[in-house]
């Protein structure tokens, strides 16, 4: 071995030392933890001008509405309950279901 | 592969988003350590920086399939912006405490010469020779993702392999 393969292999050697290993699950998981926190964040922070449009309009809607709730009230809320706690499963199971489906992103 | 999943991730996939950072986060820890010069800790962290702020914007990365060279880009202005703030001189110091630690392929002597050469190169050639000499990188593609011309980019690889081999000798080089 030459000189110079000598000292280009101690310099491969040299970086070789500063590679951290291929699969570092530590690494992954802390990045996910945080990808995670801001993801929570930035959803609540969306739904922030929603909630106030909502409110807003069923304040708006109360005066309207109360006569008719008032009559069906007792008869109908236990099924809105049913209806909406039913479509705010599907919709989570959905949100879930994209984001961490492999499926979504498999080739071949 | 990227571009998959890079469009997947865009809409919203975790699992997509999880095997982007499976897939590069070797290299890109392995370019901030040599770029940085420093401490592998430092280093590390600024890499988490690197994909949490890849995953905000996402949405601005107009060709999926150039994932590789926009996420090197992040990560070389986080680590311009470290070096700026002055995390550099912490960073060696706790660096020469880790050296001990690391397995003895190359003589303490031999990496005390080359991490010193190492440090004597500008941020630039630093950054072109991690990509370029350590990572195999093309010219092309390093000068692409450095935003450096490739004149520049060929000139810093050879002046910085030059001044890693005579350090090896000992030989002063001032290229």
């Amino acid at each position: 071995m030459t000189p110079e393969q000598t000292k280009d292999r101690t310099l491969a050697a040299f970086f070789a030392e500063q590679a951290p290993p291929a699969r570092d699950l530590m690494f992954e998981a802390r990045v996910a933890g945080r990808v995670a926190r801001y993801r929570a964040v930035a959803t609540v922070l969306a739904l922030v001008p929603w909630t106030v449009a909502a409110v807003a309009l069923l304040w708006a809607l109360v005066p309207m509405m109360a006569p008719v709730i008032e009559g069906l009230g007792p008869t109908m809320v236990p099924a809105f309950a049913i209806l909406a706690l039913t479509a705010l499963a599907v919709i989570t199971g959905q949100a879930a279901g994209n984001r961490l489906s492999p499926r979504s992103w498999r080739v071949g | 592969m990227d571009a998959s999943l890079v469009t997947a991730a865009r809409a919203g996939s975790n699992a997509a988003f999880s095997r982007l950072v499976a897939r590069h986060q070797a290299p890109v820890r392995a370019f901030l350590r040599r770029a940085l010069g420093g401490s592998f800790d430092l280093a590390d962290d600024l890499a988490q920086d690197v994909f949490v702020a890849a995953w905000g914007s996402l949405g601005r990365l107009k060709d999926p399939s150039g994932f590789r060279s926009w996420l090197y880009g992040i990560a070389w202005r986080r680590a311009q912006d470290a070096m700026r703030a002055g995390l550099r001189g912490q960073a060696r110091d706790r660096a020469w405490l880790e050296a001990a630690e690391r397995a003895a392929e190359v003589s303490p002597e031999d990496r005390m010469s080359l991490e010193a050469a190492m440090a004597t190169l500008s941020e630039d050639q630093r950054a072109c020779v991690a990509l370029c000499l350590a990572d195999g990188w093309s010219h092309a593609e390093a000068a692409e993702a450095l935003r450096i011309p490739l004149g520049t980019v060929k000139s810093h690889v050879a002046r910085g392999r030059a001044r890693l081999l005579a350090a090896l000798t000992g030989e002063p080089n001032d290229a």
